[in-house]
């Protein structure tokens, strides 16, 4: 993956992780640049949000956990750096 | 969930025909997928090509997964990161709005908002999407 994707919006999401977390635990966080554009309860709703907002800019979405999710893909997956 | 109905036919492989049960054996259980852009919201179209090909229905995947190719291919935006381990190690990828058809089957075409980009060009068959526990769970 190119290291640049989301530098921006991955360094407002780790430096601002503690207060999203206690405003909207569980929820889904709209970020493009270094602000965030609102909470939504689905992965559609945000994304639709962010193609309103931003057309065919990329924008982030990033789900309000406290822990990470890491996924296992055990079976066929190599070369993935 | 539905239940779907996987009938292996035998698969022609230059001078050798491989009988079902032994392609089901070769190349695990997969379907016939077509990977699209989701459609805007406010109905306007998008005259992209969908990429079709096969899907493994992969039990051991956390999530679904498309090939970076085909993401590519289609002009996705990604939307997000993804942590993942496997048995390379871990990586980080990027995630894609997908939407997921499947033409063997009346099932309505399938929103993945934050599908997992991997590499899978280098698959016997060459599949291009891994079908995870996430899609099978929002297939009700």
């Amino acid at each position: 993956m190119e290291q640049k994707l989301f530098k921006e919006e991955l360094a407002y999401w780790l430096a601002n992780k503690k207060r999203l977390l206690e405003t909207a635990p569980g929820k889904i966080v709209l970020i493009k640049g270094d602000k965030d554009y609102g909470f939504f309860d689905t992965d559609e709703a945000a994304y639709e949000a962010g193609v309103r907002l931003f057309g065919d800019e990329s924008f982030f979405i990033q789900e309000l956990l406290e822990y990470d999710n890491i996924a296992d893909f055990p079976a066929y997956l190599v070369n993935c750096h | 969930m539905p239940i779907i109905e996987l009938n292996y036919k035998p698969l022609n492989m230059g001078r050798n025909i491989v009988p079902p049960a032994q392609n089901l054996f070769l190349h695990g259980a997969f379907v016939n997928i077509a990977i699209a852009p989701i459609p805007k919201p406010g109905g306007t179209q998008q005259s992209v090509v969908p990429a079709i090909g096969k899907a493994l229905i992969d039990t051991g995947a956390t999530f679904t997964c498309v090939d970076e190719d085909v993401c590519q291919a289609l002009g996705l935006h990604a939307v997000g990161t993804s942590n993942i381990s496997h048995v390379d190690g871990k990586s980080a990828r990027a995630r894609y709005p997908v939407q997921i058809s499947f033409p063997d089957f009346q099932l309505p075409p399938l929103k993945l908002i934050r599908a997992t980009s991997v590499i899978l060009n280098n698959m016997t068959p060459p599949f291009i999407a891994l079908i995870g526990r996430d899609l099978l769970l929002t297939s009700n």
